[in-house]
């Protein structure tokens, strides 16, 4: 095995896999909306964990940099795949999963693609600003900007009540 | 009307199969790298480096510093190269002229291009004796300034190749001009204010085949003459530039600025005792 447990802020890879599939699954749907594309990236995502090695300092640490992989790996994988899917596949590729309508995750499948981030990171892993736009790479400012509209979205979506 | 329901929303349940198939990530084969690209690289690295060698050092077999004295020491009756081995003890200071060499008497490229007074010629030092047979040349029927056998040397410089060299020179040695070619500008000439000055030189003749047709830039530096008048020098070694002069051959010499001055030698031999 590449990575210690010290690299791995002292988990396994075994324990990292389980405890943060989930959050990498979530990821992955949300952007992807797609279990098979998913699984690709989710796949992908923990290749490039046993093989980059990379040093973490704390198990956030160690999540936020799944994160920030796993929405790297879906943009790769969209951009890559963009030629081939044509518009009529895309409308047809459902999700998989079983969403309830009055789950976060189907609100944020109907939200712009540029919204989800923010929104899948602020509502469903309690991230705070701060936090997203050190993982996004972006300024506080946009990611304010971009939750408040994110959230007009989905007030949209769920017919204009929170 | 749906509500959001923020704090139940949990990620979607991971696949088991995923799971498994991550975890069994460590005991996959691992890929191994291909290494055309650093192979490629380094190889592409190689010839690039071989090829900057090869411009970089081929194309100049002597050092300047070896042509250089090649030029101080050109006789009218010797070879220049004979005459190098010969009188290795001349100066090679050319910018500042002697007492015996007045550059008073040097005209410029245009005076002497105008008239190429052969009276001139034996007080000038060896490199201005080549732009004095290059400037006599310019009009074919004038005998170049050579000084003949029974007058006396005008001075040590070229007194010295009588000497003889302790050794004969091979005829196929080093049959190039390994010298330089000098021309000096006055206030008066109209080169004199130009900041780049070439030379054009052009073999006269039918049978040579290789590439002769050159220009090449001079170098040229402030120098004054003995009264203290302000002059420029332009000079440039041929071979140095890739340029194979040879003895008993004609050439056209021209001057040139990026002004559009231009001064034509139409009849100039590199040695001097073989000017027409």
């Amino acid at each position: 095995m590449v990575n210690s447990e010290a690299k791995l802020a002292g988990l396994t890879f075994e324990q990292a896999v389980r405890k943060y599939a989930d959050t990498v699954t979530g990821v992955c749907i949300m952007r992807l909306q797609n279990a098979a594309d998913a699984e690709d990236c989710f796949q992908n995502v923990f290749v490039k964990l046993y093989t980059k090695s990379p040093q973490f300092t704390s198990e956030e640490h160690l999540k936020a940099w799944l994160i920030r992989v796993a929405i790297r790996e879906c943009s790769d994988y969209r951009r890559k795949n963009r030629r081939v899917l044509s518009l009529e596949q895309c409308r047809e590729a459902g999700v998989d999963f079983d969403y309830d309508q009055s789950d976060m995750s189907w609100a944020l499948s109907k939200t712009p693609p540029k919204y989800r981030d923010v929104l899948y990171l602020y509502y469903c892993e309690r991230y705070t600003v701060g936090e997203i736009a050190d993982i996004l790479g972006k300024n506080r400012n946009t990611v304010k900007s971009l939750l408040k509209r994110g959230r007009e979205k989905l007030k949209t979506i769920y017919g204009g009540e929170e | 009307m749906n509500e959001f329901r923020f704090k139940e929303y949990e990620n979607p349940k991971t696949p088991e199969s995923w799971i498994e198939k991550a975890l069994d990530i460590p005991n996959q084969p691992k890929k191994e790298h291909r290494l055309p690209r650093p192979a490629l690289i380094s190889s592409a690295a190689a010839v690039v480096i071989v090829a900057a060698v090869l411009l970089t050092f081929g194309l100049h077999t002597k050092s300047p510093m070896h042509t250089t004295n090649q030029m101080a020491v050109i006789s009218p009756s010797v070879p220049s190269v004979t005459e190098a081995t010969a009188a290795p003890t001349v100066p090679t200071e050319t910018t500042q002229p002697t007492a015996t060499q007045p550059v008073t008497t040097v005209p410029s490229v245009t005076e002497l291009a105008a008239d190429p007074s052969p009276t001139a010629t034996p007080v000038i030092p060896a490199e201005r004796r080549t732009l004095a047979g290059a400037q006599a040349n310019t009009e074919p029927t004038a005998a170049p300034a050579e000084p003949s056998p029974t007058e006396p040397q005008p001075t040590e410089p070229v007194e010295e190749p009588t000497e003889a060299p302790t050794e004969p020179q091979l005829p196929d040695e080093e049959p190039f001009y390994d010298g330089t070619l000098t021309f000096y500008m006055n206030s008066n000439s109209e080169f004199y204010y130009s900041d780049a000055v070439y030379v054009h030189i052009t073999r006269k003749g039918k049978t040579y085949t290789g590439k002769f047709t050159q220009e090449e830039r001079a170098e040229v530096t402030d120098i004054s003459d003995s009264a203290g008048m302000p002059m420029k020098q332009a000079v440039i070694v041929p071979l140095k530039k890739g340029i194979k002069l040879t003895d008993n051959n004609s050439y056209q010499v021209e001057l040139y600025d990026d002004n559009g001055s231009s001064t034509v030698f139409s009849r100039y031999n590199i040695t001097s005792n073989n000017t027409e």
